[in-house]
Order: structure tokens, then C-alpha cells, then sequence
């Protein structure tokens, strides 16, 4: 009956989110740009270690759940900690600023960041 | 583990502090089509993904052959970044265009400026609902059609095989290639870019 | 009998003499009646040695069976009956121990000594049975709810927040019902349910730990190790402060919190569980430290509701750690528990802890795209091949020309075959036909409210869209089988 386990950890989702599914995270998007702020303290839960490491640089939500290895809602909440305590900022897409409850997807962008876009792409 | 190893980790220079904005661009199609490939070929990072730990067996094979050796579909989605300057990067989102991956567009795709649905042209089916979907909400897209070197259609047929309008922009292109992933990636700019100028007007 | 005719034989002889002397020493008148006196008394006499003699023969044989059979009963009692029965427990049937102990000779000792073997074996048998049966079960239980943690954990990556709030619950039961399947497995002497290939750190043991118990949320972890326990001994580790923590939880009031504060020593790691309940007595204290260092698990001093403490015990005996209870600075209860140093690792320097995820990804990607520095054109050229392979697999099920719609497998391109369904080889898209096709049925769950799905349809084609729906769902479901889910 025993079971090979290398590729599983202990800890189980919701001791990791302290038994939070979800927090108020209309506020960050899936590309918000995650800065820290301060450097890990001893004691600081692993993964907030881990994420004030990685984003000594601006880094998207997405990467983040990647290298951790965690669902995106999972970070989010994570995240959320840090960001009420000031040890990470985030920079939200501009896109995603003014959610409103309307068909906001149907909104186009702004020609101006378009022309960016394809600057930068002609670029690549 | 620090800034520099996990930079190694994603294979990239980090981005620049300045960047301050992020866009998305989703590429959706069906199975094995070549959305991963299309990432890889432009991205400035391995494209990752939120179930990379269960995935890791096929690192470096497309996504095709990935799932050969594996029992169970885990990833969600994966992506690439490319900094266009030093305010804007823009994350490259490979979506599987089956019904039961669509939560996935509420979820992460919010404020996608626009949609590529990659096509091969031996199984168009496996893009319908993904062209449903964009079309119920209103998602701008361009439909390009991976060259799998299958029977050649010609794009008027597809176009209509697909009951494309007029104005969606319809391309041929081959994934693996970064030149020719690039103009799939402008074409579809350029066509958000017409569409927004003429509401703009 | 010998000894009584030698006795008779011996008085006949000497009452005759001396009947014959005392007949021949009277006068001849007399002699008829003396003799015949005489004769009458050594009779008599005779007799009555005989029966004396032979009295005394019987009472000297009588006490020597008593003495053997009062020798055999003792054996039987200190020697033959222990033995069987130890043997008995020993696992050996009521045949073999039968046979191989020293058969007392009274045929009423054989039977009691088969009674008390047969029934101690029946006893014995019963209680094997009942435990491999539970054993067994509590293995089965544990598989499951390891398989079942694990697909939970999928789900949970996949599955947006409405639903992770509810798969984080059922996360939580069956980590908690797979906790007390392991401590039915510690009880009956099963082996554990799960074993780590690799060490698992402080952290993790922890989380594990409190992960398994009902009011995880009550306890908080004080914890800078980043030390780790070696795989083999991790899942026992956890278990036990599991079994610690919800004690603490259970007997302290629900609004107290528990601490738990883990301290690295020379000899390994202390770890301390301190609730805020009732301080216990120091006959309680003393009685709980009993339950966790006794020699051997004695399964007749398991209570049916409070296992934990002898659960512990097992796996304190185990791995070697050592449990002690004490008065809690808090008010309540402490628990100390030692893990000892051959248990303990220390990562590698300079790695973060559980870092080992990252590193994992990190070493992957060096060997996948070469050193690291990250040259697109450099990981364009190594994935090349990569998509050749995709081409490849993708092949068989590609066939070329005008067979290929026909082929592909979906439920249009196998019943729309006409005409005005192709173009150019191609099966045609007619719009809107698989939202339809999606929300008519299920309701489509995952489609978003931005818009009424069935807006554009009148109430006909809501029909036909219906009954596509159904037939794309028949059809659908095997093509999707036959084909491996995209990632």
C-alpha cells in the first residue's frame, strides 16, 4: 500500500492559504506585476520567502504561480498578504485598471499603446 | 534560491524595473495544433506553465507529444513574455480551445487586447468553439493556419469552411518559425489597431 | 501384595511355632484345646497382620501417585500450559503446539490441556484475523486517500475559486479520514501509508502535521528550522504531531489557540505543542507519558474513542523520538517531542527552504535549453525538433485528401458528410452551433454571463441545436477518448 510520493509535498493547499479559498483579489490580474518591497524575515511562511526572492524585479502573477508551482488563485491570496502588509507593490494592467461590470472585454484598447504593441514587436 | 538562479530558472533577463504595464495576447486552438510552439518561438522565456511540476517529463517536446507519456490532463495553460519597451511586456497565453478550458478566460484572460485561433486544417473542428466563444464576446481575433504541410486549401475555402467575416484577418503561418510567429503577432495588432481607430473615429 | 504374603507367610510361621510350642509344653489333656485355641488366635493374628501389612503396602502406594500426580499438575500449570499458550501467541496452530509439548499422563490432564489449547488457539486465531482484517482495510483506506489527495491537488490547479473553496474542504476531510486510517495501520502493526523519497522540511512536517487535523486554524507555527526529516521518517514524524496537535485542539477550549514552537539541538529537534486548556493532573501527565513510552502497544488498554496517545506511542517507539508531557507555561498542557538527530538533515547550504520545487525546475531547464542565458535563438533552435515531433505524432490520424474530414473523428465531419456541409474538403462552421451545443444540455457551467446564450436562436433552432447537442455529445465524448486531452 505505500505509495511513491517524489513528486508531492505535505503541505496541502489549504494550510499553505491558511483555509482561504479567496480574498478581494479583483485587485490583481493575472499579469500584475509583483515588486517586493523589503527582504524575507526568519520565521515568514516559504512561499512569501520565496516570492519577496523572485521579484526583486517586477515579475507577472503568472510567472510566480509557475515557480511556485501553485494555482494562480493560490498566489493570488498569498499576494494578498503581502500586499496588505506593504512588502510587495503591484503594478496592474492599465487594461484592467477600471474593471467595469459591462462586456469590458469587448472594449478595444487604446490605439496609442497599439502603436506601442507593434513597435516593439516590429522590434523582435 | 536567488534572484539570479530563478532567473536562470524562466531562462531570461529579468525585466526591466521600469515596466510598469502588462498586455495579453491569447493563442487558442485544439489539441497539438501548435499553440506551444508559437509561444516558444517568440517568447524570451521558456514558455511555463501553472502545472509545469506535473509536466516536467516532456520538457522540450511541443505539447503534442507531451501528452503521449502522461495519464492525466493537468496543464491549465502556459505562457511566454516578450518586453516590447521599458514600460510594456507582453505575456503570450497558449489556451486550449476545448469547452471545458474556458473558465480559464474569465479567470486569466480578462483585458486580453486580442485573440490568435490557431487552425490545422485537418482538424478545423477542434476550432469552432473557440471562434464561438470569441465571437459571443465580442473578442477581436485573426485566425492563422498552421502549416502542418497537409492538403492545401485555399484561404477562400477556408474562410468559408470557418464562415469567417470579411474583415477577420486570415493567415498562414508556421509556428515553429519566429519570423513568421512575429507576423501572426502583428497581423493581429495591426488588426486591433484598425479596429480601434475606426470606433476611435 | 509380595510384601503382604511375606508378612502372612512370616506370622503363619511364627504363630505356628508358637502354637506348636505352647501345644506341646501343655499336658496331653489339654493339648486338643490349647491347639485348637492357640490355633484360633494365630489365625487371627495372622489375619490381622496380613491386612495390616497389606494396608500399609496400599496407603505407601497411594501417596506415591498422589506425589506424581501432584508433580504432573504443577508441570502442567508452570510449564506445559504457559508454554502452549506463548506458543499459541507466537502465531504456531494448536496442532503443532499439541504435538510438541510433553503429554502429561493422565488422560484428565490431556484434556483439559487440549480444551485450553484448542480455545486459547481459537481466540488467538480470531484476534490475527481481526487485526490483518484491519489492517488490510486501514491499507485500502490509505491508498485511497492518497489517490484521492492527489487528484484533489490537481483539481485544485485547474479549478477557478468558486470551486477551490469546496475541493480545499474535501482536501481537508479526506486528509483527516486518511490520518485515521494510518493510526488503525500504526495500531495493527501495518506498514505506513505513504513514504517520502526525499527529506521534508520543518515546514512542510508541520503543515503536513496540522494539515490532518479537524481545527487546523486554532494552531499557529513558530517555527525558523529549516532542517529537514528524512523521507523514511517523515510520514511517521507527522503523524505523531498530528496526533499531539489534535489532542491539544481537542482539550483545550475552542477559542484558544495552539502554539507550536520547534527549537534545533545538538541532539536533534525538539518540537513543543502547547495548548491552553486544563492543566492536566500530575496522575493525568503521568498516565499520558505512560501511554507513549510503554515497552510494547497493549491492546487491551486502547479506550475506542482516544487512540492518539497509543498511536504515538507506536511511532515514538518506531522512530525513536521521545515524547514527554508537562504543565504548559499557558495554562494548559505541553508536549515536548524529540526528534532525534540520525532523523535530521540540514539542506544545502545557501538553498532556500523547500526550495527544492525551484531547484528541481531550475536544473530541468539548464539540461532542456542549454546554460541559461537565455538566447531565444538558441531555444528556437533546440525546439525545433520538438515540433517535429508534434508533426509526427500528430501524422497518423492526418490522412491526406478528401478522406481526411472523414476521418478526423468528430461527430460533424461523420454525419454532415453532404455537400453543402463541405467546402473544399473542410467541414463547415455554422455559427454559434457549438455554444449551443455546450449550454443546451449542461447549461453550460462554464459559460460566462455576459450574454444571453440563446439570444440569437429562435425557439426551432434552439431545438435543432438541442438535438445536435445531444448527438455531439454521444458521438463527441468517444472521438475526445481516442484522441489524448491537449495540455
Amino acid at each position: 500500500m505505500t505509495r511513491s510520493v517524489d513528486r508531492e509535498d505535505p503541505d496541502r493547499l489549504y494550510i499553505v492559504t491558511g483555509g482561504r479559498s479567496r480574498v478581494d483579489e479583483s485587485s490583481i490580474d493575472s499579469v500584475s506585476l509583483i515588486v517586493s518591497e523589503c527582504d524575507p524575515t526568519p520565521g515568514m511562511q516559504s512561499e512569501h520567502v520565496k516570492i519577496l526572492r523572485m521579484c526583486t524585479g517586477p515579475k507577472a502573477v503568472v510567472e510566480i504561480a509557475a515557480e511556485l508551482g501553485l494555482p494562480v488563485s493560490v498566489v493570488k491570496i498569498l499576494l494578498c498578504d503581502l500586499l496588505d502588509t506593504g512588502r510587495i507593490t503591484a503594478r496592474h494592467p492599465s487594461s484592467a485598471a477600471a474593471p467595469t461590470p459591462g462586456p469590458a472585454k469587448t472594449r478595444l484598447p487604446d490605439p496609442t499603446v497599439l502603436k506601442q504593441v507593434l513597435v516593439g514587436l516590429e522590434k523582435l | 534560491m536567488d534572484l539570479k538562479s530563478s532567473d536562470q530558472a524562466t531562462g531570461a533577463a529579468p525585466l526591466p524595473s521600469t515596466v510598469s504595464n502588462a498586455l495579453k495576447i491569447v493563442i487558442v486552438g485544439g489539441f497539438g495544433v501548435g499553440k506551444t510552439t508559437m509561444v516558444r518561438s517568440v517568447s524570451e522565456i521558456r514558455p511555463l506553465s501553472t502545472e509545469e511540476i506535473m509536466t516536467r517529463a516532456g520538457v522540450g517536446i511541443d505539447d503534442a507529444g507531451e501528452v503521449r507519456g502522461k495519464t492525466t490532463t493537468t496543464v491549465a495553460f502556459d505562457f511566454g513574455r516578450i518586453t516590447l519597451n521599458d514600460e510594456m511586456v507582453l505575456y503570450l497565453f497558449g489556451a486550449p480551445g476545448q469547452q471545458r478550458f474556458w473558465f480559464l478566460w474569465d479567470r486569466l484572460f480578462s483585458g486580453t487586447l486580442g485573440a490568435v485561433v490557431l487552425v490545422d486544417t485537418r482538424r478545423v473542428q477542434d476550432s469552432w468553439y473557440a471562434i464561438d466563444r470569441l465571437e459571443h464576446h465580442g473578442m477581436p481575433f485573426i485566425v492563422a493556419r498552421n502549416d502542418f504541410g497537409g492538403p492545401e486549401h485555399r484561404p477562400e475555402d477556408i474562410r468559408e469552411a470557418l464562415d469567417l467575416s470579411e474583415d477577420i484577418p486570415l493567415i498562414d503561418c508556421d509556428a515553429r518559425d519566429r519570423q513568421s510567429s512575429k507576423k501572426v503577432l502583428i497581423t493581429l495588432v495591426n488588426h486591433l489597431y484598425s479596429l480601434s481607430t475606426r470606433e476611435h473615429v | 501384595m509380595d510384601r503382604t504374603l511375606l508378612v502372612l507367610l512370616a506370622a503363619v510361621v511364627v504363630t505356628g511355632g508358637a502354637c506348636l510350642l505352647a501345644t506341646a509344653s501343655v499336658p496331653a489333656g489339654d493339648r486338643a484345646l490349647v491347639a485348637t485355641y492357640t490355633g484360633v488366635a494365630a489365625l487371627a493374628l495372622c489375619a490381622t497382620l496380613a491386612f495390616a501389612a497389606h494396608g500399609f503396602q496400599t496407603a505407601r502406594r497411594l501417596r506415591g501417585r498422589v506425589a506424581t500426580m501432584e508433580a504432573e499438575l504443577l508441570r502442567l500449570a508452570d510449564e506445559t500450559l504457559p508454554g502452549a499458550v506463548k506458543r499459541l501467541r507466537d502465531g504456531a496452530s494448536s496442532d503443532t503446539v499439541l504435538a510438541s509439548v510433553v503429554q502429561p499422563t493422565g488422560s484428565a490432564h490431556r484434556r483439559i490441556l487440549r480444551t485450553l489449547v484448542d480455545e486459547v488457539g481459537r481466540g488467538e486465531r480470531m484476534r490475527a484475523a481481526a487485526m490483518s482484517a484491519c489492517a488490510n482495510a486501514a491499507g485500502r483506506v490509505q491508498a485511497l486517500a492518497t489517490s484521492m489527495l492527489a487528484d484533489l491537488r490537481e483539481m485544485e490547479n485547474r479549478h477557478d475559486e468558486e470551486t477551490l473553496g469546496d475541493l480545499l474542504k474535501l482536501d481537508h476531510a479526506t486528509a483527516q479520514a486518511g490520518r485515521l486510517a494510518d493510526s488503525i495501520a500504526v495500531l495493527t502493526g501495518a506498514r505506513s501509508g505513504r513514504r517520502w523519497t526525499k527529506p521534508i522540511v520543518m515546514e512542510s512536517i508541520l503543515r503536513g502535521a496540522v494539515g490532518r487535523i479537524s481545527a487546523y486554524q486554532r494552531v499557529r507555527i513558530h517555527s525558523t528550522s529549516t532542517a529537514a526529516v528524512a523521507g523514511y521518517a517523515a510520514e511517521g514524524v507527522m503523524h505523531a504531531l498530528a496526533e499531539l496537535m489534535d489532542n491539544a485542539t481537542s482539550f483545550s477550549p475552542p477559542s484558544e489557540e495552539v502554539h507550536v514552537y520547534v527549537e534545533e539541538i545538538h541532539t536533534g529537534i525538539v518540537v513543543t505543542v502547547e495548548d491552553g486548556g486544563l492543566a492536566m493532573s500530575s496522575a493525568a501527565l503521568e498516565r499520558a507519558e505512560q501511554a507513549v513510552s510503554a515497552e510494547a502497544l497493549d491492546l487491551a488498554t486502547l479506550s475506542g474513542t482516544r487512540l492518539g496517545l497509543a498511536v504515538v506511542g507506536c511511532l515514538a517507539r518506531k522512530h525513536g523520538l521521545t515524547v514527554s508531557f508537562r504543565p504548559s507555561s499557558r495554562g494548559g498542557t505541553g508536549v515536548v517531542v524529540m526528534i532525534p538527530r540520525q532523523l535530521v538533515t540540514q539542506p544545502a547550504p545557501e538553498a532556500a527552504p523547500a526550495g527544492s520545487r525551484a531547484a528541481g525546475a531550475q536544473r530541468r531547464t539548464e539540461t532542456a535549453s542549454g546554460p541559461g542565458d537565455g538566447a531565444p535563438a538558441a531555444t528556437a533552435t533546440l525546439t525545433a525538433p520538438a515540433n517535429d515531433v508534434a508533426e509526427t505524432v500528430a501524422a497518423p490520424d492526418a490522412p491526406t485528401g478528401a478522406a481526411a474530414p472523414a476521418a478526423s473523428g468528430t461527430p460533424q465531419a461523420e454525419s454532415d458528410t453532404t455537400g453543402e456541409n463541405m467546402i473544399a474538403g473542410l467541414p463547415k462552421r455554422r455559427r454559434g452551433q457549438t455554444l449551443a451545443a455546450a449550454s443546451a444540455p449542461s447549461e453550460a457551467s462554464a459559460d460566462a454571463p455576459k450574454k444571453k446564450p440563446a439570444k440569437p436562436l429562435d425557439p426551432g433552432a434552439k431545438f435543432t441545436a438541442f438535438r445536435e447537442a445531444g448527438r455531439r455529445k454521444r458521438t463527441g465524448n468517444d472521438a475526445h477518448a481516442s484522441e489524448p486531452d491537449d495540455a
